[in-house]
Formats: C-alpha cells, sequence, structure tokens
C-alpha cells in the first residue's frame, strides 16, 4: 500500500476545511478510515452528517476504496439495510487519479442528485419516482433521526467505550443498535454472546 | 547379476577421490573456473603446473584480439602476414615514441652532423615529420571498450587510441592526439548537456497524478521516468504502467484502465520519457524515437515467423525471419463462444498425436 500517497491525502483533506468532507484514522493503521460528509444544501439531508466506512486494500490506488455508509441513509443509491453505495467510480470507473476527498465529493453529489435509474434500493427508488414527496419526507426524517452530528458524535463515543472495553467494533455497533443505544444493554448483549 | 549397493557406493568413492587429484582443466587453462570451490577437480593441482604452450601463433592475436590473455596457449605475436596492415597497428605510444625517435635524431644531426644542416631546413624536417607522424596518429579512432570501461584487454598493445576522460559525459571520450577531434566532442557533448539540463530544469517540478509525488525525487534513480499517454497528463512511467496492467474484475478494461486516469482519452500505449517534454514536437521526437527502438526488438509472439502476433502489421516490434528479412503475416481471428475475439495459432499435427491438452480442451 502506498503509505506516502495516502498520508497526503490525508493532509489536502485536513487543510481543505470548505469542501464538507473530512477523514479520520481509526486506530493505528492506515487501512481502517471513516469518512464524513456534510449533507448538501437545498436536499432532504441538509444539516445531516453521514459517516462512511472506508477499507483501504493493499494495491490501492490502483483498486478503488471500499466504502459504505454506517449513518442510515433513505437514498435510491444506497442501501436502507446495509449502507451499500451504488456509484461507478467506486467500482468499474474508478480510476486512480481520484483520491479519497474526490471520492467523498463524489458521495456529496450523489446525495444531491439521486440516479433512479440505476438503484442500490428498489424500494426507495420506486418511491423517488412514483411519490417524490412523500420520499422526501423520509428522506428528511431518516436524516434527522440518524445523521444528527449529535447523535453521531455520541453513537460514535458509545462504540468506542464498548470498542475500549474489548469488544469487536462491528459486534459493538449491531448490539448497540440492537439495544437502542443503551451502552449497558448493548454490554450485556455482548457478553451473553 | 544385482550390483551390491556398497560396492557401487565404494567404485563413486574411488571415482570422486580420483577426481579430486586430477588437475581442473579450466583452472589449470585460465587461472579461473566458473564452479569455484564446488569444483570436484584439483584446482591445487592446477594451480601448480605450468601451462603448456604451443609453437603457432594465435589466431586471434593475430587478428586483433585475444580474449584469453596471458593464459592463451598460443603464440602472441604478429607476423608479417597478419592481416592487419602495419599502419593500422601502430599504438598511440609507438606514435609518439617514434615522434621523439625523430627529434632526437634531428637534433643529434645539427650537432655533430658533418654536412652543418642549416636550422631553417631542420625546422622544417621537424615540422614535417611531426605532421606526418600526427597524421598517422590522428587517423586512430578511439578504442570502444576503452571509451566506455576506461579500460582495454589489449592494454597499451591496443591498435585504436585509448581516449582521455570526459567529465560531462563520463566516459574517456576525448582523443588524446587529434586536436579536432577532442574539440568536437568537447563541442558535442556541452551542447548535449546543455540541453538535458533545460529539459530537466522543466521537468523537475512535474509530479506523477497517481503516487502525487514529484516524478524525478523518486529515491530509486531506475524509476525516475515518465509514462507518456495521448493527452498532456503526467505520470510515473511505474504508476500509469502498474495501473494499465490492472486485471482487477473491479474496473472496467476499456472504459477505465486503457484511459488516462484524469482525462478519460484512449491511449493505447504509453512512451517512456527521461524528461518531460515541452511541447509537441518533443514529444513527438521522444515517440519517434521510441518506437524506432522497438522496431529493432525481435516480436517474440512473431517467434521468427514460427508464431503468430495478434497485434500483426500494428505491432511495433521486428516482424522478420533469423537474417533480418521483413516478413508480413495474415492473422486469422475467430470468436469463442463467450464471445472474445481470439487470433488463430498455428495448429499442428503433433499436438493431436501429442495429446495436446488444447486439442482435449477443443473436444470437451
Amino acid at each position: 500500500m502506498d503509505l506516502g500517497r495516502i498520508q497526503k491525502e490525508l493532509k489536502e483533506i485536513e487543510r481543505d476545511t470548505a469542501s464538507g468532507v473530512s477523514v479520520d484514522v481509526m486506530g493505528n493503521s492506515l487501512q481502517r478510515l471513516r469518512g464524513f460528509v456534510k449533507g448538501p444544501r437545498d436536499t432532504p439531508y441538509e444539516g445531516g452528517m453521514f459517516v462512511i466506512d472506508i477499507i483501504l486494500e493493499d494495491q490501492y490506488p490502483f483498486v478503488p476504496p471500499k466504502m459504505r455508509f454506517i449513518t442510515k441513509v433513505w437514498h435510491p443509491n444506497i442501501s436502507s439495510a446495509n449502507g451499500a453505495i451504488c456509484l461507478d467510480v467506486l467500482k468499474d470507473q474508478w480510476s486512480p487519479a481520484l483520491t479519497l476527498k474526490t471520492a467523498l465529493l463524489s458521495l456529496q453529489s450523489l446525495l444531491a442528485l439521486p440516479q433512479p435509474d440505476d438503484p442500490q434500493d428498489a424500494v426507495v427508488a420506486k418511491q423517488y419516482l412514483s411519490e417524490h414527496t412523500k420520499y422526501a419526507q423520509q428522506a428528511k426524517s431518516w436524516t434527522e433521526n440518524f445523521a444528527n452530528p449529535a447523535l453521531a458524535s455520541t453513537q460514535e463515543q458509545k462504540v468506542g467505550q464498548l470498542v475500549d472495553m474489548g469488544f469487536d467494533e462491528a459486534n459493538s455497533r449491531a448490539a448497540l443498535r440492537a439495544a437502542g443505544g443503551d451502552v449497558q444493554a448493548a454490554m450485556e448483549r455482548l457478553l451473553s454472546e | 547379476m544385482p550390483v551390491h549397493p556398497t560396492s557401487l557406493l565404494a567404485f563413486w568413492a574411488e571415482v570422486v577421490a580420483l577426481c579430486c587429484s586430477v588437475p581442473c582443466r579450466y583452472f589449470f587453462s585460465r587461472r579461473r573456473c566458473d564452479k569455484g570451490d564446488d569444483c570436484r577437480f584439483s584446482h591445487a593441482a592446477a594451480a601448480g603446473s605450468e601451462l603448456e604452450r604451443f609453437e603457432e601463433p594465435c589466431m586471434f592475436y593475430a587478428r586483433g584480439r585475444c580474449t584469453e590473455g596471458d593464459f592463451c596457449r598460443f603464440q602472441h605475436i604478429r607476423t608479417e602476414d597478419n592481416r592487419v596492415p602495419a599502419a593500422d597497428r601502430r599504438t598511440p605510444s609507438e606514435c609518439l615514441d617514434r615522434l621523439q625517435e625523430g627529434l632526437e635524431s634531428l637534433s643529434l644531426g645539427q650537432s655533430t652532423g658533418p654536412d652543418g644542416c642549416a636550422p631553417e631546413a631542420l625546422g622544417e624536417a621537424e615540422s614535417q615529420l611531426q605532421e606526418q607522424l600526427h597524421a598517422e596518429c590522428e587517423a586512430q579512432p578511439l578504442c570502444e571498450e576503452f571509451t566506455a570501461s576506461g579500460s582495454c584487454r589489449e592494454g597499451d598493445d591496443c591498435s585504436k587510441a585509448h581516449g582521455n576522460w570526459c567529465s560531462s559525459c563520463s566516459k574517456y571520450a576525448l582523443h588524446p592526439i587529434s586536436r579536432l577531434a577532442y574539440l568536437n566532442h568537447l563541442g558535442e557533448c556541452g551542447a548535449r548537456v546543455r540541453h538535458s539540463r533545460t529539459n530537466m530544469d522543466a521537468s523537475r517540478a512535474v509530479t506523477c497524478s497517481i503516487c502525487l509525488e514529484v516524478v524525478l525525487d523518486n529515491p530509486d534513480k531506475g524509476q525516475r521516468k515518465f509514462g507518456l499517454l495521448d493527452c498532456q497528463h503526467s505520470f510515473c512511467l511505474t504508476c500509469i504502467r502498474q495501473w494499465r496492467s490492472n486485471t482487477d474484475d473491479q474496473v472496467d478494461l476499456e472504459s477505465a484502465v486503457r484511459t488516462c486516469p484524469i482525462c478519460r482519452c484512449t491511449s493505447h500505449f504509453v512512451t517512456p520519457s527521461n524528461t518531460w517534454p515541452a511541447n509537441d514536437e518533443e514529444k513527438a521526437a521522444i515517440r519517434l524515437a521510441y518506437m524506432s527502438r522497438l522496431a529493432k526488438i525481435d516480436c517474440r509472439n512473431f517467434d521468427f515467423g514460427r508464431g503468430i502476433c495478434p497485434f500483426g502489421s500494428s505491432c511495433f516490434y521486428r516482424h522478420a525471419d533469423r537474417d533480418g528479412t521483413p516478413m508480413a503475416q495474415q492473422v486469422r481471428w475467430y470468436n469463442t463462444a463467450d464471445g472474445v475475439r481470439k487470433s488463430l495459432q498455428p495448429t499442428l499435427l503433433s499436438s493431436f498425436l501429442e495429446n495436446d491438452r488444447r486439442f482435449f480442451n477443443l473436444r470437451r
């Protein structure tokens, strides 16, 4: 993996604060990162802060980074169940000249301009085409409920607490979701597994 | 009758012991053996024995050079019927010696000569002699081996001139005697260095869009090369080659891999270059030079007419037979069941007879 390039990319993202995207390093490896994308203005996603799980493979930048929404989003091209993204530049149209920043900016523009003809979530896409106002309402309510910046930070803190106790991150996240955000209940759930 | 294993072992031990006492013929004749310490034959015995010399002259030495050097068993003498003309065989040092001798005899003649030679005539004779000998030495070309490496197997016996060190091209390329050749070389070298320095200055700031580093700052000297595409975007040769050799299923071959990572214009090949071309003419010149270099290399697919090159007449490599005669080839194409277009490779009768895997795959 080209560590020099990733460090340069991270510096560039840090320097540019106006773009509305940022990246955090998880732990001490640069293999797993966390991206943050601000919801674009004049869309149902406005005001939200969307968290994206980024996995960089060893061949990066010659293969696209694996990106997935951790925050639940109501969007035709993003799975409402697991956050999988349908975007060509993260798949067959990837180019090594693209960076984490440009990829996150592409996600931001995807939020602004959904492509219902090439859907990831068929239910949302159908709703987007037939009942647009209903779609906008639902997307807005999901943004308020799941992509609230204050909520996101407390959620991350809770996950951090569980990870510090020695639990696996993915399991902690699932347990927290199941326990409705209660750290104590999530911990008991994890211990009983 | 079955051979007893112990007797076989003893036999081999005997063979090995015998070998160990026999002098190694390679070490004996050349004072070196490629097998080194693993050699089964004795190097000590070989080193102790004297080389057996023949009376006959060495034919390679007579023609100009013998790679065996001092270890050659034939006589290194140059006879009158040698193929190299006598004038060509005169070494620069010999020329200088003769010049010195000639001058000395002239000055001796001046002091002791009974006929009392006039000083003007003497000066004239001296300059004539000098001119004549200089002309002989100046006509001698530079020894290529010495120019490149600073040493020559012929040593002082070399029939060609051994040049002096040129610091701009880092070669022994300055003619020791001919002033004209000396100045010519300095002029050429200076122009080349000036040109490459201005080019290098312009290339120094160019960064690769893939690794985001300045191409000429790469710690590995061998990787300080640009890969030129049809567009104006800059990449390291290694980065763009790695991207274009991408066989990952995730990425589309035609619309992503074969195109420029920035502007997505299709480029069919990458041209390596040491400098970043300032304009289109320079780029065209670099491409042309690259193509002409490739055109001298025999195509591996074509294999002197035995194989089929799928690139046909548009292949950059040379399609010729072993004599260098250009050969054209008609490529036949077929579509596989999966819709992939493939070139038809020659099928030999032997592949059917020898249970060739290809044949069985076809049948299945």
